[in-house]
């Protein structure tokens, strides 16, 4: 090609490719920069359960953002979900953070010595103190962060007994639901199997834990209704009691629709842009 | 527990983004029948508004206190936040 003299390098393509993690194949969508100069990368930790898959395209865009200003970009479906190898009845807490913890690794070895981390939702609460191995802990950027395990396990019950509340039927659906996982060792719920042990797992995990590890920073994003809307009165409260026990946290509200639990696939652009101005500091 | 204005409101605004009512929010009132009346609320909207109403206030609300009564009107369920609010 006879192009000018100042072309520039073009983006690379972002790359799908399985990682070989101890639980299986484990399928990686890799966004590079143009180089891996800046010794930095983005490890993107997706929602647990279906929000996963109303996430997906804000996980694209913002890892195309990042990839786009220089920092690169990966995350990974963990076991038994998206591409990955395996059952979801087979899925652990143990076993996604292994998973998370092979991302990471992955991403140092492309050349990311320091790892930054973006949460969405329930994905916040998968983050342990294993999980950057002996690269550096760079910024946390939390979106609309779940506070409680338990509030996911809630979630799934209440999805399973929803159809009766509905249908007028009497209550206790959730309790039959537990007394499935007790005697069956799983329960399907809205087409994921999903196993007493995650159940129990899951029910441990707390955001706080999340915000204890050594991060340079967090910033917890908020999608609000319009300009006058502040944060929620829950995160009010979990920022307070994160600042109290000296972690380094700042909030910031965006507005937009909750992407994560819209009937249609909604994005929120401005949400994506202050996150990588966030992420990508001079 | 009659619901104040204030948290009427959140509630509405709750509402209408979980389930992207954007065009019908200024005719929401308190005696807007919820359940059987709006189109929107099946029981996958049903789940995602009670997970977003907790998210926003804090609350937890136990499985035995939910029933088809508290989605009657908007009136009704928001006066159900304020009783878990004051608890």
């Amino acid at each position: 090609m006879s192009g000018g003299p100042t072309l520039q390098r073009a983006m690379p393509e972002p790359c799908p490719r399985f990682l070989g993690a101890a639980s299986g194949q484990l399928f990686c969508m890799e966004y590079p920069p143009a180089a891996w100069t800046s010794g930095e990368g983005l490890l993107i930790v997706a929602p647990i359960g279906e929000e996963m898959n109303k996430c997906r395209r804000m996980m694209a865009l913002a890892a195309r953002a990042m990839q786009a200003a220089g920092l690169g970009a990966l995350y990974v479906d963990c076991h038994g979900t998206g591409d990955s190898a395996g059952d979801h009845r087979d899925a652990t807490v143990v076993r996604w953070r292994d998973d998370l913890h092979h991302a990471a690794a992955h991403l140092r070895g492309l050349g990311a010595a320091v790892v930054h981390v973006l949460a969405i939702r329930s994905g916040a609460l998968l983050l342990d103190a294993e999980l950057i191995g002996d690269g550096a802990w760079g910024r946390l950027a939390l979106w609309q962060p779940v506070l409680d395990g338990k509030q996911v396990v809630m979630q799934w019950l209440r999805l399973a007994a929803a159809g009766e509340v509905v249908a007028g039927a009497d209550r206790g659906g959730e309790q039959r639901v537990r007394q499935l996982l007790e005697t069956q060792g799983y329960c399907e719920i809205a087409g994921y199997d999903v196993s007493r042990e995650l159940v129990a797992q899951l029910g441990t995990l707390e955001l706080r834990q999340a915000l204890e590890l050594p991060w340079r920073h967090i910033s917890w994003f908020e999608v609000v209704a319009d300009d006058t809307a502040g944060l929620s009165p829950a995160a009010t409260r979990a920022i307070a009691n994160a600042r109290a026990s000296s972690s380094t946290i700042t909030s910031q509200t965006v507005v937009g629709e909750p992407f994560w639990a819209t009937p249609e696939v909604a994005t929120s652009a401005a949400l994506v842009a202050a996150t990588r101005d966030y992420l990508v500091q001079q | 527990m009659t619901a104040t204005d204030e948290t009427f409101t959140a509630v509405r605004s709750v509402l209408v983004r979980t389930l992207q009512l954007g065009g019908k929010a200024t005719t929401l009132t308190r005696g807007t029948e919820l359940l059987g009346s709006l189109a929107e609320l099946d029981s996958m909207a049903v789940m995602q508004l009670l997970q977003a109403l907790e998210e926003y206030f804090g609350i937890a609300v136990p499985d035995d206190e939910i029933s088809a009564d508290m989605f009657a009107t908007l009136g009704v369920l928001a006066d159900f936040i304020e009783s878990k609010l004051a608890a």
